[in-house]
């Protein structure tokens, strides 16, 4: 086949060549953080829906961060200092009786009057794949290793 | 394809499963070269996923750059120009009638290559086993930040046995704080940034006919709605809940795959990949697609769910959510394909909403293609306990994106896709997407 390699080359180096990061945990976790909740909160605890978006932060506790923290900037660390704020200002967005910070840190939704259910479903049948903090090598090996086989089978065929 | 070139590609490719997340085909515009039925070239009778083998060839022959040959995209058109010309392959022909494949050396323009088939042909497959995979790196840039992240290792595949068929797919994930995207298909149960087994679909089937038209399944399934489309992140597609990425649910479906009709129905039984049933969807969802010419496709889709609680807003109570709408597609000229998709939508604690997608596609040479969408969605003002939510763009008024989109089928089983993206009150960020297919 006359592929151009070089092209080709290219191709794989710029799309499979980069870090293996994963994507930042940004708002969710640093409201987990600073708030003791027991799960990251999904992004519709601030935003209309999961896709986000700017103006999309309409819900009760978001407006409620605004007020405290500028929080447009996209940046994590910013998370808390408005966390702490809303703590010290014993801050209701839904007007149940229990505070925002009391609400995240016991897995209820601040935005709804009531018990709410922050964490919503679980998802999967409960086993674990990854060993907690463990890093990919070996699987990686083991794909290599894979993929060298099954290439001899196919060059001796 | 060198030596060099297809060790890499496949090492690569498994590597990539160590990582990990989301998923791959389903091309409406192949309606150009006259496939207006899905049954032809995919396992599942309404598209996607695992490939026969006569829809490897035809992906060989018809998607991917050929550098220098003649193109093989001649349409071999349907006898009788009826919808769905070449499901009468299956009728007509063994798969062993299908064009074989010719040695690397002696490629021509008129016959697939080897390595259109199963790992680029490393492996011949029996006739009832059709096995296929999808590994799909992504990158975006967004206000000068840059990210990289697999987002999708799945394999899957198809046994058929006479008339009982077992499909399904298992792949690897990393889940995001926050994101919905890969929960809801989940196996295992790690934390965000943790692998995770993943199952998109799984099911069973019983074909009900000889002419193989009429396919019921049970199990996990693509929820029927709708056209079948890869951007998942569409807005007609989050908003209706129907995409493949993890939007599957269980239950049971009937196909059908006629001449001029195609259609499916499913009774939704809820997702039992996530827990407490609460917040399981039930009710039912169907789309019915005509073909009005061999280039022009009208269908409509109706879904309606019911569950306790809403497994994305959280909020709980009954939660009634409804989709109803229309979706063309239209091949004025061989290289151009328009699809356009519009749906009302209804549910608990919103005012009626609606959202829809105009796609051009365009097809510069084979192998390479550059497309344009135009998206609107207000999903309806959301009306909670308490002071009523303002409108917004999206939620009480109208919000709309802007997609510009270039495709390369550059080699057998990989293309490469940029995406720019403009939406209303988001960042514009530009995508490229890696896409080997085994």
């Amino acid at each position: 086949m006359n592929t151009p390699p070089r092209v080709f080359r290219l191709v794989i180096a710029l799309c499979f060549a980069s870090s293996a990061a994963v994507a930042s945990p940004d708002y969710p976790d640093a409201v987990q953080g600073a708030t003791g909740s027991p799960c990251p909160p999904p992004c519709t605890v601030c935003h209309e829906s999961s896709s986000g978006g700017y103006g999309t932060a309409v819900k009760p506790f978001a407006r409620s961060m605004a007020k405290v923290g500028k929080l447009d900037a996209e940046d994590a660390a910013l998370v808390a200092p408005a966390v702490e704020k809303l703590r010290a200002q014993a801050t209701d967005s839904d007007g149940d009786g229990a505070t925002d910070i009391d609400e995240l840190g016991a897995g209820r939704d601040p935005n709804l009057h009531g018990k709410g259910d922050l964490c919503g479903p679980e998802y999967g049948c409960g086993a674990r794949v990854e060993p907690r903090g463990r890093i990919d090598g070996s699987a990686l090996a083991l794909s290599a290793l894979a993929a060298l086989a099954l290439f001899a089978r196919w060059r001796w065929r | 394809m060198g030596l060099f070139l297809r060790v890499a590609l496949f090492v690569l490719a498994l590597s990539a499963l160590a990582l990990t997340t989301r998923p791959a085909h389903a091309y409406g515009f192949m309606i150009r070269h006259g496939y207006g039925g899905c049954t032809t070239c995919h396992t599942d009778p309404s598209g996607g996923e695992t490939l026969t083998r006569y829809g490897r060839a035809q992906s060989d022959l018809l998607l991917r750059m050929r550098y220098g040959k003649a193109e093989a995209s001649a349409p071999p058109a349907p006898a009788s120009g009826s919808f769905d010309g070449f499901d009468d392959f299956d009728e007509t022909a063994s798969p062993k009638q299908i064009p074989a494949p010719a040695p690397a050396e002696e490629e021509d323009a008129a016959s697939p290559s080897r390595s259109s088939g199963f790992l680029w042909g490393l492996f011949d497959e029996p006739d009832f086993v059709s096995l296929g995979g999808s590994l799909r790196s992504a990158s975006t840039l967004k206000s000068g930040d840059f990210r990289w992240f697999p987002m999708q290792a799945d394999f899957y595949g198809q046994l058929a046995f006479g008339p009982l068929h077992v499909g399904g797919s298992l792949g690897a994930v990393k889940t995001r704080a926050g994101s919905p995207h890969g929960r809801a298909a989940l196996v295992t149960r790690g934390d965000d940034g943790q692998l995770n087994l993943v199952s998109r679909t799984h099911w069973l089937g019983l074909g009900l006919d000889s002419r193989n038209e009429l396919l019921l399944r049970a199990g996990r399934l693509n929820v029927p709605f709708g056209l079948r489309m890869s951007e998942h992140v569409m807005w007609v597609r989050e908003a209706t809940r129907t995409d493949r990425e993890s939007d599957q649910q269980h239950g049971v479906a009937l196909a059908y795959s006629g001449e001029a009709l195609r259609g499916e129905v499913m009774a939704i039984a809820g997702n039992y990949q996530l827990t407490p049933d609460r917040y399981r969807e039930r009710g039912y969802s169907l789309y019915l697609e005509g073909f009005a010419s061999s280039s022009l496709a009208v269908g409509a889709s109706h879904l309606f769910t019911v569950a306790q609680a809403d497994r994305l807003s959280l909020e709980q109570g009954e939660t009634l959510r409804g989709a109803h709408g229309l979706f063309a597609r239209w091949s004025p000229l061989r290289p151009l394909v328009v699809m356009a998709e519009a749906n009302g939508l209804k549910s608990s604690r919103r005012d009626l909403g609606y959202v829809g997608f105009v796609q051009a596609d365009y097809e510069l040479t084979q192998g390479l293609h550059l497309g344009a969408t135009g998206e609107a969605l207000d999903a309806g003002r959301v009306r909670q306990t308490g002071p009523d939510q303002a409108k917004i763009p999206g939620a009480g008024e109208p919000r709309f994106g802007g997609w510009l989109t270039t495709t390369w089928y550059f080699l057998p089983h990989c293309d490469l896709r940029v995406d720019a993206i403009a939406r209303q009150n988001a960042d514009f960020m530009l995508m490229s997407q890696l896409h080997v297919f085994l």
